[in-house]
C-alpha cells in the first residue's frame, strides 16, 4: 500500500497543483459533509451563524462563528470580551498569507484601544538609554524599512486539544496566521536612543489597559535578541495598515517566537538594566524546561523558563477529520506548514500510521519564518477507513512526533496532525 | 578673485555630491487631519466599536453570582467554553484571579462561585465526558 502511494506521490508531487484544484465551494462542502462544520440546515445558513465543532477531547468544543467584530469575517468566537477570535482551518486553504480579515485575535484585558489618532500617537523609548525618544508615526515611516514574512502563533494555540484538558482559552488549531510585515528594525529604533552598556532587556507594552490593580501586559526580550536585526516594529500587515484588533498602529514582530512577545498597539519600549520580574515574564507564559516542554499530567514544582521559540507544525487545510472521499478516485491533499524558528525543509505524509512517509510538494519559499504551502496527490486511498498523518521537518532537522506534549498551561502543542477519512 | 574661485569650487562640490546627499535624505512625511504618510505607506486614524457580549450565562440559580463576580473583567464565554474541571481546579482559577489579577472577589463567596460554576451545563456530571 505504502509503496503504491509513494510511487504515485513521487510521480505527481512535482506537478501537484498548489492552488486549490477543486472549487472553494466543493472544498467547503467536503468539510461540511465530513465534520458537520455547518450545523444549521441549508435554508437557515443565512440567518444563523454557522457553528464550528473544534472536536476537543471530552467535548464542549462547539463554537459560533461571528462577523460582529469590525474588520473581521467568519471568525470562531472564543470570547467576546476581551476578544478571542479564532481562524477556521479552511481559511488557510491554498494561500500562504492569512488575510487580515481572517487573522486570529487575542487580547488579555477588555480595555483595548478602540481609537487611534495617527497624528497624536507616540512610541516612547526610555530607561537605560543615552536619550529618551518620543517617536511619531511620521518619524517611523521616515526610517529605513524592512519586510518579513512571519508566522504569528499564540503560545496556547491548540490548548483545547490537550488531554487531559487544561484551563485557559480553549483554542482549536486556529490561533495562528502568517503575514507579510513591513516596518522598521527594533535595532534601528534602539540605536537611535542609544542603549547603555549595562542594559540587559527591552520591555515592550501597548495601549491596552489592565482592570483595577491587575499587572499591565508587558513582555521583555534580551538585548541581544532585540538587537538581532530581525525583530521589527511593524506598521503594515499584508500590504495594509494593521487592523485595530491586530495591534494598529504598531506591533512588535518577533519572528520565530510565539506571539505573546508580539506586543500589539506598541507604544512603549523600556530598556532595562535588570531582568524583567513582572508578572507576564516571571509568572505567566512559562514552560517546563524539560525537552518539548513536556511533563507528566499532575506534575508540580518542575523548573520553568519563559516560553520562547516556536517548533515545526503542519496541518491539512482542505480535508477535515471524518471526511468521506470518493472511492478509487485521486485525492488532492493540501495544507500549510511552518518550521518554527527555522525554515521548512520537508513536509511528509503517511497513510499507514507513520510506517512510511512520502514527501509532499512545497509551495514558494517566502522565508524561514513563513508558512509554506504543501500539496500531494494520491492516486487513490486504500479501501476502508484510513488515517492520514502529516509532519514537517525544519532546516535544523527538528521534526514532529506522534506523542503530544503536555504541560499544565497548554503551551507549545506540535503533535503530528492526523485525520481519519474513509471512502464511499 | 579668491571669492569667485571659492564659489566655483562650492558649485562643483554641490554638483557632484548634492544629488547623492539628496538621495539619502529621509522621505518626506505628509499629514492630513486623519493620516500620516511617507514613502508609499499611509496610516489612517481608526476608530472601532466593539460588539456587546455575544452570549450570556444560562438562566439558573448561579447566573447572578457569576455575573456579579466575573463579568467585570471578561465575557461569559471564557467560563462557558472551559472543559469539565474539578472543584479544586476552579478554586485554583479563582485564586489566580484574586492573586495575580487582583480581582475583588470576597473569599466568603468562593463556595457560592464554585457551586455556580459546577452547575453550568458543560460542567455537570451528566454532560458528555
Amino acid at each position: 500500500m505504502g509503496g503504491r502511494v509513494g510511487e504515485r506521490a513521487g510521480a505527481d508531487a512535482v506537478s501537484a497543483p498548489l492552488k486549490p484544484n477543486v472549487g472553494r465551494r466543493h472544498a467547503l462542502g467536503l468539510l461540511g459533509a465530513g465534520a458537520g462544520l455547518v450545523a444549521a440546515p441549508r435554508w437557515a445558513q443565512s440567518l444563523v451563524a454557522p457553528q464550528v465543532d473544534l472536536h476537543l477531547p471530552g467535548g464542549n468544543g462547539t463554537r459560533p462563528t461571528t462577523d460582529a467584530f469590525p474588520g473581521k469575517t467568519g471568525m470562531i468566537l472564543q470570547r467576546s470580551r476581551a476578544p478571542l477570535l479564532e481562524t477556521p482551518i479552511d481559511a488557510f486553504d491554498g494561500q500562504v498569507f492569512t488575510p487580515n480579515e481572517r487573522f486570529f485575535v487575542r487580547w488579555h484585558y477588555a480595555d483595548i484601544p478602540t481609537s487611534v489618532d495617527v497624528r497624536k500617537f507616540r512610541l516612547t523609548v526610555t530607561g537605560a538609554t543615552r536619550q529618551n525618544l518620543s517617536l511619531s508615526l511620521g518619524d517611523l515611516l521616515a526610517m529605513p524599512r524592512v519586510e518579513l514574512a512571519a508566522v504569528n502563533q499564540c503560545s496556547g494555540n491548540s490548548r483545547g486539544l490537550f488531554a487531559p484538558r487544561v484551563p485557559g482559552a480553549q483554542w482549536g488549531n486556529g490561533a495562528i496566521g502568517n503575514a507579510r510585515w513591513v516596518g522598521v528594525r527594533l535595532k534601528d529604533v534602539l540605536d537611535r536612543a542609544g542603549v547603555m552598556s549595562g542594559a540587559v532587556q527591552v520591555r515592550a507594552s501597548g495601549l491596552d489597559q489592565p482592570p483595577g490593580d491587575a499587572p499591565a501586559f508587558a513582555k521583555s526580550l534580551d538585548i541581544a535578541h532585540a538587537m538581532d536585526g530581525d525583530v521589527m516594529i511593524a506598521f503594515q500587515m499584508n500590504g495594509a495598515q494593521l487592523p485595530m484588533l491586530n495591534g494598529f498602529p504598531l506591533r512588535l514582530v518577533v519572528p520565530g517566537w510565539y506571539s505573546t512577545y508580539w506586543v500589539k498597539a506598541l507604544d512603549r519600549l523600556e530598556v532595562l538594566d535588570k531582568p524583567d520580574t513582572g508578572y507576564w515574564m516571571d509568572k505567566a507564559y512559562r514552560i517546563p524546561t524539560a525537552p518539548h516542554a513536556n511533563v507528566a499530567p499532575g506534575a508540580k514544582d518542575f523548573p520553568t523558563t519563559p516560553i520562547n521559540r516556536m517548533v515545526p507544525r503542519a496541518f491539512f487545510t482542505n480535508i477535515a477529520d471524518g471526511a468521506i472521499l470518493p472511492r478509487g478516485a485521486p485525492v488532492s491533499l493540501r495544507g500549510i506548514a511552518m518550521g518554527g524558528d527555522h525554515g521548512v525543509k520537508a513536509v511528509e505524509l503517511s497513510v499507514n500510521g507513520g510506517r512510511n512517509w512520502h514527501a509532499a510538494a512545497l509551495g514558494a519559499d517566502e522565508g524561514r519564518y513563513s508558512f509554506r504551502l504543501w500539496s500531494m496527490r494520491l492516486a487513490a486511498l486504500p479501501p476502508g477507513p484510513c488515517t492520514l498523518a502529516v509532519r514537517c521537518t525544519n532546516s535544523a532537522g527538528e521534526t514532529q512526533a506522534f506523542a503530544p506534549t503536555w504541560n499544565p498551561s497548554g503551551f507549545m502543542r506540535n503533535v503530528i496532525e492526523q485525520i481519519s477519512v474513509s471512502t464511499a | 578673485m579668491r571669492r569667485a574661485a571659492f564659489f566655483t569650487f562650492l558649485l562643483i562640490v554641490l554638483g557632484v555630491f548634492g544629488w547623492r546627499w539628496l538621495a539619502h535624505l529621509p522621505p518626506r512625511v505628509t499629514e492630513t487631519d486623519t493620516s500620516v504618510a511617507a514613502a508609499g505607506v499611509t496610516l489612517n486614524s481608526q476608530t472601532l466599536t466593539l460588539p456587546a457580549d455575544q452570549i450570556a450565562y444560562p438562566a439558573g440559580p448561579g447566573s447572578d453570582v457569576l455575573t456579579t463576580n466575573c463579568t467585570g473583567c471578561h465575557s461569559p464565554e471564557m467560563i462557558l467554553n472551559q472543559p469539565k474541571l474539578a472543584a479544586d481546579k476552579w478554586q485554583a482559577t479563582i485564586d489566580k484571579m484574586r492573586k495575580a489579577y487582583h480581582a475583588p472577589l470576597a473569599p466568603a463567596d468562593d463556595a457560592r462561585i464554585i457551586a455556580a460554576l459546577m452547575a453550568l451545563p458543560a460542567q455537570r456530571a451528566d454532560s458528555a465526558k
